[in-house]
Parts: C-alpha cells; sequence; structure tokens
C-alpha cells in the first residue's frame, strides 16, 4: 500500500503545484460541512445583531398585561415572566454570548501566543515559570476562578471576557510553545541568529508562521468553548448578571416555568448548541485545509 | 514437476477516490519447493501488494482476483476462518521494518509463543519453551532471558530476528520476506540474510524475497523475477537476469546498483523519470518513456511477455533484435 | 516506583499551597462578610467583633490564609457558616453523595467509549459508523446543563409517567429504597454519560483507527489470529493507553461534583455545596472543597501515570 501511496503523490504535485495558501483555501472549499457552517454561522450571527432592529419591541420594554404569551406573530418566541419580548431578548442575548465568545478567542489567543513562545524561545527559568503558571491554573478548579472574579467583574460581559481570556489561554500556550521549541533549533533559525537578528525579530519574522495554522483552529475552537463555558456561568447566575441578556441567563430566568413552557427554557440553549456544532465543524475544515498531514477522522 | 505455489493471472486494484489504481496486473509466476525466488521492483512496482495479496492481508479497498494454489488449495476462494489456518502455519510472513512490526506491548516471547499456541495443540509452557528454541535457531544470544523482554529492549536486527523466529515457529512450507532488511544498517543486512539462509536449510523452507535490492539478491536467489508498474517484465535464473538480461528495465536497473568496487570518478547511474501513473496507464509499454531502446512502436503497443530462452521471460517489444543487454 | 510516587506528590505540594493561597486571598479579597453587619452598627457590635475574630479581618489579605493552612494541617478545615456544619462532614457526606453518582457515570460511559470507538473503527465509513460519528459531533457541541434540560422536559413534562424517573428534585427521598435511588440518580447519571461519552469514544475511535491499520496489527493478522484476538488483544490494549489518561481525568472531575449536574438535579453532592460556597460566600467551605478537588485531580493524574507505565512497557520509573 506504502508504494501505491508513493506514485499518488507523485502524480498530484507533477500535475499542477499552487501555493500552500492557495491550496489550504481550495481543501477547505471542498469541506462541505465547514462552508455549510460557515454560512450558518454567518447567518446566526447577522441575525443576532440585527434581526432584533425588525421587532417594534425593545429588549426591556416590560408589559405586565402580557406575561407569558405563547409564540405569536407580534413576539415570535413569546414572552416571559413580566411579559418582555423574547424575540428580541433573545437575539440580544446572542448577542452579547457571541460578543464574549469573540473577545475571549482573541485575547486568550494573544496572551498564549505570546507567553508561550517566550516560554519556548527562552526556555530555562522564563520557561519553567510560565510553565508552572500553566500548572497552577490547571490545578484550581476553572469554576472557582471563574466565581471569584466573576463576582467582582463578571457583572459586565467584558468582566467576563476578560476571567475567561485568563484562564483559557493555557492550551494554545502550550502548542506555541511546543511548536517554537521545535523551530528554533532548525537552520534557518540558526543561520537568522548567526546574522545578528534580534530573538524578537527571529520569533515573530521565522518562527510564528508555521504556528498560524494550528493557532487559527484553536481561535476557532476557543469561540465554542468560550459561547459555552459564557452561558454555563451565566446559567449558574455567576455570569452576565441581568438586566443584560445573555443566552445562560435567558435560560436561568426561565428555568423556574420549565413544566409550564420547555420549549422557552430550551430555545436559547438550542442557539448555543447548534453556534457549538457549526463552529467545531468549521474549525475541523480548518484543520484538514491547513494541516494536510492530519488525517481526517 | 509440481509447484508449492502457483499463481495465475493475479490483478489487484484498489478502489480510490480517484477511481480504480491498477496495482498489479496479470501476475504469473510459480515458486517450487526449496527454491528462493527474489522479487524485485522499485516501490511502486506493485512486489509487496502481491506478497500481500496472497496472505489476504488487503484492506477492503483491494480488489483480488486470479488463482494461488498453494500445496494444492486456492488462497482465493477459501473462507478466512481456512486463511487463517493457513497464516503463521503454513506460510509465514516478515515485514520491512521490525521496529514498528512488533507489537510494543507485549514480550518478543509472548508474540512468538502466540503464533504456536494458536496453530497447535500444546500447553503455554510448550509454546514458550518453543519460542526460545526459536530464538536460539536464529540466532538471539541468551535467550531465555531475552524471551522475557519488550521490543524496545531489542536492537533493529534483533527485532528482525524475531520477526524471522516468529514466522517460522510453525515450520511453514513457504516464508514470504517483504523487504526484511530495507530498515536495517547495512552490516545488519548480512547477518540478517545469512539467518534466513540458514534456517532455510535447516527447516527446508521455500523462501519468497521481495526486496528493490538486486545487490542484495545476487548472492541470494536461485530465480529473480523484475517488476514494474503492476507487471512482470523479466524472469529466469538468478546468473541469466545477471549476465543475459534481456529486458532494458531489468539493464537499467542493474545500471544503478552502486559499484562495489567504487571506482573513483564513475558516476551512479539512475533511471531517470518516474513510473506511470497506475490510475490511468498510458497505452504502449509502460517503461517506454523512460527507456533508452524506445521507438515509436513502443509507445503504441503493449508489449507481451514472451520466452527469451530456457526459462526466461522477458516483456519488451524490442526483445530479438536488442539481444543480451549490456 | 515507590520512590517516584512519592516524588511525585512531594513535587506538587508547592503547587498546591500556592494555588490554595490564591484562593484564599482571591475570595477574601471579593467577599465582604461583614457587608450586612455593618448597616445595623453600632446595634450589633458584639456580632461584629465576632466575624473580625473568626474571619480575622483586622489583619491583611494576604496572611490571613497562614491561619487557615495551620489548622488544614491539624485536619480541622473550619466550620461551613452557610450549611452551618463543619466542613470535614460536609465533604464526607456529599463527597459519598457526589461518589454515588460518579462512579456509575464512569463505569457506563468508559465501557460505552470503548464498545463504540472499537465498532466504528472496524466499520469504519459504514451507515452506523456515519451515524455515530455525527452523534459524537453532535455530543460534543451540548453544553451538560442543556442536556440535564432536555432531559428533565423530556421525562419531567413531557412523558412523566415513563418508569417513573424523578426529573427534579432527585436529592429529597421518601422511602430510601433502592428503587428510588436507581429512579433519582438515572437522569443525572445519564446526563454524565451522554456528556463524557461523546468525547472519549470520538478519541477512542481516531486512537483505534490509526493502531489497527499499524504494521504490528498487521503482523497479527500475518500469524492468523482471529480477527477479534487481533482487535480485542492487540489493538485494544494500544488503543487503551492514551485512553487512560483522558478517564482519569474525567474520573477526577465527576469525583469532585459535578456543578452543573448536580444542581439541575438538585443532588445534594458537592457541586450544589460549590455554588452555595461561591455565591455566599462562604471562604471555608471554598477552600474545603477546593483542596479536596486538587487532591483528587493529583491523586488521579498519579494513578492515570501509573496505569500508563503498567499499560505500555516502554515507560519506566525511576
Amino acid at each position: 500500500m506504502t508504494d501505491l501511496v508513493d506514485v499518488n503523490s507523485r502524480e498530484g504535485l507533477g500535475a499542477e503545484s499552487l501555493s500552500f495558501g492557495r491550496l489550504a483555501l481550495r481543501r477547505f472549499v471542498r469541506h462541505r460541512p465547514a462552508i455549510v457552517s460557515l454560512f450558518l454561522l454567518i447567518l446566526m450571527v447577522l441575525a443576532f445583531f440585527f434581526a432584533g432592529r425588525l421587532s417594534n419591541f425593545a429588549f426591556d420594554a416590560v408589559d405586565v398585561t402580557k406575561r407569558l404569551e405563547n409564540p405569536s406573530r407580534e413576539h415570535p418566541f413569546g414572552t416571559d415572566e413580566i411579559g418582555r419580548d423574547l424575540f428580541v431578548r433573545t437575539m440580544l442575548g446572542g448577542q452579547y454570548s457571541v460578543r464574549v465568545a469573540l473577545q475571549v478567542s482573541l485575547l486568550a489567543t494573544a496572551i498564549g501566543t505570546i507567553l508561550g513562545a517566550i516560554a519556548g524561545y527562552f526556555g530555562r527559568w522564563v520557561d519553567t515559570a510560565i510553565s508552572q503558571m500553566i500548572n497552577l491554573i490547571l490545578i484550581v478548579p476553572a469554576l472557582i476562578v471563574l466565581a471569584v472574579f466573576a463576582q467582582r467583574f463578571g457583572g459586565s460581559p467584558v468582566g467576563l471576557a476578560l476571567v475567561l481570556s485568563g484562564l483559557l489561554w493555557t492550551r494554545i500556550a502550550r502548542v506555541v510553545r511546543g511548536v517554537v521549541m521545535q523551530y528554533k533549533e532548525q537552520e534557518f533559525v540558526l543561520a537568522a541568529k548567526a546574522v545578528g537578528a534580534k530573538p524578537g525579530r527571529i520569533v515573530a519574522r521565522h518562527i510564528l508562521p508555521n504556528v498560524v495554522g494550528s493557532v487559527l483552529v484553536e481561535i476557532t475552537l476557543l469561540l465554542g468553548t468560550a459561547i459555552v463555558l459564557e452561558s454555563t456561568l451565566s446559567f449558574l447566575g455567576l455570569g452576565v448578571q441581568p438586566p443584560i441578556p445573555t443566552l445562560g441567563n435567558l435560560i436561568q430566568q426561565s428555568k423556574g416555568a420549565i413544566d409550564d413552557a420547555p420549549l422557552r427554557v430550551l430555545l436559547p440553549g438550542f442557539f448555543v448548541v447548534f453556534f457549538v456544532l457549526f463552529i467545531n465543524f468549521l474549525g475541523d475544515g480548518l484543520r484538514d485545509a491547513l494541516d494536510p498531514r492530519s488525517k481526517r477522522q | 514437476m509440481t509447484f508449492l505455489l502457483d499463481v495465475k493471472g493475479l490483478n489487484v486494484r484498489f478502489r480510490t477516490e480517484f477511481g480504480l489504481v491498477h496495482a498489479v496486473n496479470e501476475v504469473s509466476f510459480s515458486v517450487s519447493k526449496g527454491e528462493t525466488l527474489a522479487v524485485v521492483g522499485e516501490s511502486g512496482s506493485g512486489k509487496s501488494v502481491t506478497a500481500l495479496a496472497l496472505m489476504r492481508l488487503l484492506d477492503r479497498t483491494a480488489l483480488i482476483d486470479g488463482e494461488a494454489s498453494f500445496e494444492g488449495v486456492n488462497l482465493f476462494t477459501m473462507s478466512e476462518k481456512e486463511m487463517q489456518k493457513i497464516r503463521g502455519a503454513r506460510i509465514g510472513m516478515i515485514f520491512q521494518d521490525p521496529m514498528t512490526a512488533l507489537n510494543p506491548v507485549f514480550t518478543v516471547g509472548d508474540q512468538i509463543a502466540e503464533v504456536v499456541l494458536i496453530h497447535r495443540d500444546c500447553t503455554k509452557q510448550e509454546a514458550k519453551t518453543r519460542a526460545i528454541e526459536m530464538m536460539d535457531l536464529v540466532g538471539i544470544p541468551d535467550s531465555r532471558r531475552r524471551v522475557d523482554q519488550y521490543p524496545h529492549e531489542f536492537s533493529g536486527g534483533m527485532r528482525q530476528r524475531a520477526m524471522i523466529a516468529m514466522a517460522i515457529a510453525n515450520s511453514p512450507s513457504l516464508l514470504i520476506a517483504d523487504e526484511p532488511t530495507t530498515a536495517l544498517d547495512v552490516t545488519v543486512q548480512a547477518q540478517v540474510m545469512e539467518v534466513i539462509r540458514s534456517v532455510q536449510e535447516s527447516i527446508g523452507l521455500t523462501v519468497m524475497l521481495i526486496t528493490h535490492d538486486l545487490g542484495l539478491v545476487a548472492g541470494f536467489a536461485d530465480r529473480i523475477q523484475v517488476m514494474y508498474a503492476g507487471q512482470l517484465v523479466e524472469t529466469a535464473e538468478r546468473d541469466r537476469i545477471f549476465y543475459e538480461t534481456r529486458n532494458p528495465y531489468t539493464r537499467a536497473l542493474l545500471d544503478s546498483i552502486p559499484s562495489q568496487l567504487g571506482v573513483p570518478g564513475t558516476e551512479l547511474k539512475t533511471i531517470g523519470g518516474n513510473p506511470p501513473s497506475l490510475l490511468s496507464p498510458p497505452p504502449g509499454c509502460l517503461f517506454q518513456p523512460r527507456c533508452v531502446h524506445a521507438t515509436e512502436d513502443c509507445r503504441m503497443t503493449r508489449p507481451e511477455l514472451k520466452s527469451v530462452g530456457q526459462n526466461h521471460l522477458s516483456r519488451c517489444l524490442r526483445s530479438s533484435d536488442l539481444g543480451v543487454l549490456r | 516506583m515507590l520512590t517516584y510516587v512519592i516524588r511525585r506528590v512531594l513535587s506538587t505540594i508547592p503547587l498546591l499551597i500556592g494555588a490554595m493561597y490564591l484562593v484564599h486571598v482571591g475570595v477574601s479579597a471579593t467577599s465582604d462578610p461583614l457587608a450586612s453587619l455593618r448597616l445595623c452598627l453600632p446595634r450589633c457590635q458584639e456580632g461584629y467583633d465576632r466575624v473580625v475574630e473568626i474571619y480575622e479581618l483586622d489583619r491583611s489579605i494576604w496572611v490571613r490564609p497562614f491561619a487557615w493552612f495551620g489548622d488544614a494541617i491539624r485536619g480541622d478545615f473550619g466550620k461551613s457558616e452557610a450549611l452551618g456544619e463543619p466542613v470535614g462532614n460536609v465533604l464526607l457526606e456529599r463527597g459519598l453523595n457526589t461518589a454515588m453518582m460518579a462512579i456509575p457515570a464512569f463505569l457506563i460511559s468508559a465501557l460505552l467509549a470503548v464498545l463504540l470507538s472499537v465498532y466504528s473503527a472496524r466499520r469504519q465509513y459504514s451507515k452506523t459508523d456515519y451515524v455515530l460519528t455525527g452523534f459524537s459531533f453532535l455530543g460534543l457541541a451540548l453544553p451538560t446543563f442543556f442536556v440535564g434540560l432536555v432531559l428533565q422536559v423530556f421525562w419531567g413534562v413531557w412523558f412523566p409517567q415513563w418508569t417513573g424517573m424523578k426529573p427534579f428534585y432527585t436529592g429529597s427521598m421518601r422511602t430510601g429504597s433502592v428503587l428510588e435511588l436507581l429512579q433519582s440518580i438515572t437522569l443525572p447519571v445519564l446526563t454524565l454519560v451522554i456528556v463524557s461519552v461523546a468525547a472519549e469514544s470520538r478519541f477512542g475511535r481516531a486512537n483505534m483507527l490509526e493502531i489497527i491499520s499499524s504494521d504490528y496489527v498487521r503482523t497479527a493478522r500475518a500469524k492468523g489470529l482471529s480477527e477479534s484476538r487481533v482487535i480485542w488483544k492487540h489493538a485494544l490494549r494500544n488503543a487503551m493507553i492514551p485512553l487512560v489518561t483522558l478517564w482519569a481525568l474525567d474520573f477526577a472531575a465527576l469525583l469532585s461534583g459535578s456543578v452543573i449536574t448536580e444542581t439541575i438535579f438538585s443532588w445534594p453532592g458537592l457541586g450544589p455545596a460549590f455554588v452555595i460556597a461561591l455565591t455566599k460566600p462562604d471562604l471555608d467551605l471554598v477552600m474545603g472543597i477546593t483542596i479536596l478537588a486538587a487532591v483528587i485531580a493529583i491523586v488521579f493524574n498519579l494513578i492515570a501515570d501509573l496505569l500508563y507505565g503498567w499499560l505500555d512497557p516502554r515507560i519506566r520509573f525511576d
């Protein structure tokens, strides 16, 4: 079998040689679940940001004469205990959840990449210090840190995003650290050192481009992790506090009436599930496209 | 004369996402009892696939047809259950990379004893004793102690000896050795080949040796069969292949052996170009694009395997007018 | 090997102390046990002084953790203000409740993960494989609380008459019979199983696929072993090696209290106690649950490493 594969790959390469970027793009476009997911994801985010404007109601407009109404033309998702329109609230909740997730994935990636690169490049005590910091974060149950800090900053979406980023950078840091350690001894890096390039420049120009692929995949998957964590925390009452709605605290607020209106409880949850599902497909597609060595599963 | 193994019209095709790949095409050959047949070719020539097809070890993407009669039964029509009784008992096989071919989590002794245990009616203790005997036979020193060691405690050469011990533990009549020395150091290669030869003598084994290394074959094979792009291109007794070469591909292969004498200043010869795609083979001779003797006719007409001497077959349109190639 | 274990345990102690210190400081800094008492001063001066004394509020928050460490070494983990009981008792009682759910959930999901990954890997690209892979993909996207809620809606609202399973207040038992216990823990356990099986079986399948196409599995086939012996003996032993680590982490997480599942189903385990402790906040209880969780995590990591070494002879401890 190995003999055979040789022949094929050689044939494939001979036929046309494309740049890595073009090849990756082409592999990504061929990954149908990823493309469909990307499309649906964009649609979902657009809905979160703009669909609420189609409604005549404000997210915090109370109307006690219309409490706990079932879905209707006027209120597509019904109303809550004090008569607020749940469609507008769910869309806005989605918007806050997505914002938090985006902030978390960007910030955590930035922290993780920088600390990981520093640890990997300088090694020795710097590496030990950063690695111990990672271990420390892993040993403390995440919920404690979240709850303790959520108590102080978590009431606001930005605060929660900061706290979550403070926890979620460790994975990327480890990935980046590994890659940097692997590349720093290679000839082209040694050559750059030999001509006197500064460490910052070596890392940024010669080493980090090699991690772009895996970091991109991690950013995507972090979006999913962040939105699950956000909704879970808010569900427990430890995350973003009302009156700002998020997908998590919407569920928490309607949970008391679960036997009256079960769908009202589940609906925001469906948005979380589909968001994460699409994100995971997207991450899979990116991984296949950017890292051809990894086998499809 | 009756043959131990007689293969007729073997075809192996793989279903891939790009279409059917013709890995082995209409290959027929036979092996007589006690002889050593070497199958030689570059990677992709279909030599390993041929061996794995005979053992029925290819995965489900492989389509096999043809006939392979071994000790009077057809390997391709028997049930999987019956085939399991042949593997490891009547046909032993060793593989290219001894570093990965042994299971890392079981002791070497357990792995040798296992093949005895499942094919014979014996106790665990008897199987282990047999394993130690086999380790002695293939020259693993200190076998009583090493029988309880794990593969990672063995060197590459010792692992390949353990593989041989495993393959011959049930005294099979045929041993298929698929590139047994490719992954080993040059000095160890000779030792491993010596082990195979001595085992062959002591238990009367028939050997089918698959390799890309004609130099290795020179001192070892009785008969040589050269494959190219899934086809048999030349087959004859060893000396005829070396001294009365009739096929241009065989010639090119012989010329690319680095000279043992190492005359300074001589250039290492290589075969230019690549083998053809097995997905959609071009018409005409498959070696023609790389062949120094190719004519216009070679591009259009696919040559047949023709007799060019005593037990000597060659696949070349110009066999008769080129004569012996030097 | 014993020296290895001792060295490993000793090396985690500084980390553990650091973590506990940070948690103590963090909780102290973000909470104010005097908030309500301050409003009624000077009337409740006595209670105010008592709380100041208990929590050593007159001292800097950076030195307060040392008193806790001193007590903890003597086995005194303080008293939970929220639950009105010594922390040690709370941990024991609730820890047992948690274990009652964690152990069956772990065993079932581990077994299922092995079966599913072997099945999927052997029948790669079959319809069943696609369906199973699709489910595990969906499972990975499900937040735990959502699974719990769906099960509650299913059994509690839509089909409440089915099998008498308790969907909501699983902790309040009337008779305490085995049947009632089973009815109580089934849905929470199912929740935990669904969430962990998805990840474990996906990981297991990927592993199994890689191993099934490895050289030594081909060797095993070439020896004439039956397919079941090839899979269950030669392939599975190797496939278990990386799974063991995942299992240890999962089991440790389950044993330290599945906060979300237990909270949703109102199961009186460590999870809800933790939420109570955090929302109050009840400093001693937070510290007690944290140290228990940390010790469980350390112990199971160690067990995983030892199992790893036992399964894979290439690893040696020295």
